[in-house]
């Protein structure tokens, strides 16, 4: 159970149903599951409006210890935990990661729990799933059969709530928003800022643009720098835009090698059966091809 | 109040609340304005003698005017959540999120109280 090497790298969530992916961590979403709460390396999971799992994970730097990592979590908490035995179910799940299972209980819910440990990317990750009647024990099966923390080519990247996107590993989560009816998720590195969007209900947010989708682009995403009555190009359901790059003195040396320079671009998209409303921009200095390859990925699931 | 209890507690709508259903299928809704007492006081002895308690009015989007039609009296907040998620066919957390936004804005100006549900 506690190889060198770590899990196998191309161990990939083999199930029918939804995929959640987030903050590094990708398992599937047992059936009713849903995306609670977000936070950059926090969450949690519901169903039927209950709280049924919380996660939390990171990189460790350094010597990992199961022992001091435990004992925080309980003086950081008003938690009580108690050390057991690994169940031969889970075991046999968590080839490749280092683990430890607790019971835990808190002032109203209690539950169980696994602190996991990759030794192959140095990622820790703390499950707790809440008892709730006890329907939960065949779905933390569910999930530990398909987790996985790192990949060789991981797709989806973000997979939550109602939206799924493959985003490169080198663009790194920056900012996000989860509002009701408008997600917004800024990824970035040193020289590129992809933003991904999602409104919703499509009906009513397009019913105060004259249910045009250019017009709401042009409220929505749509960069003041770039000419909203520039020729657009009709992509699938929906409308893209491209414009030249700015020469700003940080792009200007690496772009004098380049014959062809990168535009920016804005694409977005409407899916009327699902009443959603897609779209996707791309600063700086990010390949035309990419950036319609996250297009292409970007899509809602139910 | 915490999360859970609120689900399961029943929206309200104040019978002093007039529904105007208006001719592109919106309701506004016409409300007694809560004044303070010492303007109240003023109101009634500087005032017109016949005047009319100060009103408000508010009128709703389609969200809305759906979530206040389904809040009938009966129905706990978690299943106009649930109805709300089926007629919009948003994430349920999204339609939990606006559901309990608009019922506490409208709660706020005294529209709506929250009492528990009795089956």
């Amino acid at each position: 159970m506690e190889p060198a090497n770590g899990p196998d790298p191309k161990r990939q969530p083999a199930c029918g149903a939804k995929v959640f992916a987030w903050a590094g961590l990708r398992f599937c979403l047992p059936s009713g599951w849903e995306t609670g709460q977000l936070e950059k390396d926090h969450g949690w999971l519901e169903s039927d409006f209950k709280p049924v799992m919380e996660f939390k994970t990171a990189i460790v730097r350094g010597r990992f210890s199961f022992r001091r990592h435990l004992k925080q979590l309980e003086t950081a908490s008003s938690l009580r935990l108690k050390r057991v035995d690994m169940p031969v179910a889970w075991r046999s799940h968590l080839n490749g990661f280092h683990a430890r299972a607790f019971t835990w209980q808190g002032p109203r819910l209690g539950g169980d729990g696994l602190l996991i440990y990759c030794p192959a990317c140095r990622r820790a990750t703390l499950l707790q799933f809440f008892r709730n009647g006890g329907a939960v024990v065949d779905a933390v099966v569910s999930v530990l059969a398909s987790f996985s923390d790192h990949g060789t080519a991981p797709r989806p990247t973000l997979a939550v709530y109602d939206i799924q996107a493959t985003v490169p590993l080198a663009l790194s989560l920056k900012r996000f928003r989860f509002d009701s009816g408008r997600f917004e998720l800024v990824y970035g590195d040193r020289r590129r800022l992809l933003t991904l969007w999602r409104w919703s209900p499509a009906d009513a947010a397009l019913r105060h643009h004259n249910d045009s989708l250019p017009d709401f682009a042009r409220f929505n995403g749509l960069p003041a720098d770039a000419d909203p009555s520039a020729p657009s190009r009709e992509v699938n359901q929906g409308v893209e835009w491209c414009w030249p790059l700015r020469r700003t003195w940080r792009n200007r040396l690496p772009l004098r090698f380049r014959r062809r320079l990168p535009p920016a671009a804005f694409r977005i998209w409407h899916r009327p059966a699902v009443n959603r409303i897609l779209a996707v921009r791309a600063d700086g200095q990010m390949d035309y091809d990419l950036f319609a390859e996250i297009c292409r990925d970007y899509e809602i699931v139910s | 109040m915490t999360r859970e209890a609120a689900l399961a507690c029943v929206p309200v709508k104040n019978s002093a609340v007039k529904e105007v259903r208006l001719e592109n299928g919106l309701v506004r809704l016409c409300y007694p304005l809560q004044i303070k007492p010492w303007l109240a006081e003023l109101r009634r002895r500087f005032g017109p003698a016949e005047a009319s308690p100060p009103e408000k009015q508010l009128e709703l989007d389609e969200l809305g005017t759906l979530t206040w039609d389904l809040m009938d009296g009966t129905l706990r907040f978690d299943e106009i959540v649930r109805r709300f998620c089926r007629e919009t066919r948003v994430h349920p957390k999204e339609a939990e999120a606006a559901v309990a936004q608009f019922v506490r804005e409208l709660g706020r100006r005294g529209l709506v109280g929250l009492k528990p549900f009795e089956p």
